[in-house]
């Protein structure tokens, strides 16, 4: 059973089809020489199939839905709380605003020329719909962190955040969108990456 | 690919729950309710008890959503809560010890071909199902049916995920061993 020389993770990858090959191909010369392990295997595949097939065929009812819409609008929605450690995402984020806008001031009344190529953050005046992600900031990042992130990636954020912390962030370009998705996916500043 | 696409739109739906929009709870609703229903089956056999389980579930996601932070899929989240509302409702009926342990794997070999065979048979694969544990059941569910991965099952179980494989294989010996059995006995 449950061979010695396998993890439960290497068989459950196997049965699904992602294990790599090199892996397959040791589960499946085992499976050859030994009939409980392949008995094993067969299982696994089975069990899928089975449960689903388990009064196939249902469907959330209408009176389901009906219930809920009813104890949802009798009890308003006054029990919603948001959690505090992603306000604390959305306060760090707006401080990067604020430090931008007071920056930006700063420069205005010293008259110093505006050499920011890439704003963080643009109006609704002046922003660009077409190119845009919706972005969820690490709840452990900070101000600064996510001020260079944005302004690597050429990125401005243009709306947010959303209910879910949910930022829209803009690029100039399609190619500089694509780019922008490869750096935030890798980032650990970023939490979730959404195309729009 | 799909099921990423499937689980950025759970979550702008669920963003558009917490913002307040009904149409958005019905359509997460009829996304996942019957899969909630499923999951919930695997610990309770009463079916107005399901409903209930499922109608609470579906509840505390509308008031949760605002609280949702992406750290699992939307799917997980929601069986969570389910599993949560499952044995809340356990411990009230007592009818739920934290120390129960699992039935424990047979030693012996199971009848291989056999297996095999029955493995063809999803009436018996189910009826061998039915006669593991709660816990057992309730993670062959998600590995198996859900697709869901370890950590996953561990997040939505509130397990360790070295618990979960431990359940998973000893569930595993114990279908075998059923499966080896003569149809009728089973």
């Amino acid at each position: 059973m449950a061979g010695a020389p396998f993890s439960e993770d290497d068989l459950l990858d196997y049965v699904r089809g992602v294990a790599p090959p090199e892996l397959s191909g040791r589960i499946e010369a085992m499976m050859a020489n030994d009939p409980v392990f392949k008995a094993e295997i067969a299982l696994m595949r089975g069990l899928g199939p089975a449960l689903q097939d388990n009064d196939a065929g249902q469907t959330p009812t209408e009176f389901g839905w009906r219930r809920v819409e009813a104890a949802i609008r009798r009890e308003g929605t006054g029990q919603r709380t948001a959690p505090s450690r992603r306000q604390m995402v959305i306060w760090r984020v707006a401080a990067v605003f604020l430090g931008i806008a007071v920056l930006g001031q700063a420069g205005y009344i010293t008259s110093l020329p505006t050499t920011v190529e890439a704003p963080i953050y643009r109006t609704a005046s002046g922003a660009t719909e077409e190119y845009v992600l919706g972005v969820a900031f690490a709840p452990n990042a900070t101000a600064a962190e996510i001020a260079d992130l944005l302004r690597d990636a050429g990125a401005s954020v243009i709306d947010g955040p959303s209910a879910l912390g949910l930022y829209r962030v803009a690029f100039a370009s399609q190619e500089a969108l694509r780019d922008g998705q490869t750096q935030f996916g890798t980032s650990p500043l970023i939490d979730l990456v959404a195309e729009e | 690919m799909s099921e990423r696409r499937d689980e950025d739109r759970d979550t702008f739906v669920l963003a558009q729950i917490a913002a307040g929009d009904m149409a958005a709870m019905r359509a997460l609703y009829m996304a996942h309710a019957e899969a909630v229903r499923r999951f919930v089956l695997t610990r309770l056999r009463d079916e107005f008890e399901v409903a209930d389980i499922v109608h609470e579930t579906m509840l505390s996601v509308w008031r949760a959503a605002v609280g949702f932070e992406g750290r699992s899929t939307v799917r997980s989240w929601i069986l969570s809560l389910a599993r949560n509302k499952v044995i809340d409702h356990l411990r009230k009926q007592a009818k739920v010890s934290l120390a129960e342990p699992d039935e424990n794997a047979p030693a012996e070999d199971p009848d291989a071909e056999a297996v095999v065979a029955a493995t063809q048979d999803a009436q018996r694969v189910r009826a061998c199902v039915e006669k593991l544990s709660e816990r057992q059941r309730a993670v062959v569910h998600l590995a198996f049916f859900e697709d869901l991965s370890y950590p996953e099952i561990a997040a939505i179980e509130n397990s360790p995920e070295g618990t979960v494989k431990t359940r998973i294989f000893h569930a595993k010996k114990l279908l075998m061993r059923c499966l080896s059995r003569p149809p009728e006995t089973v």
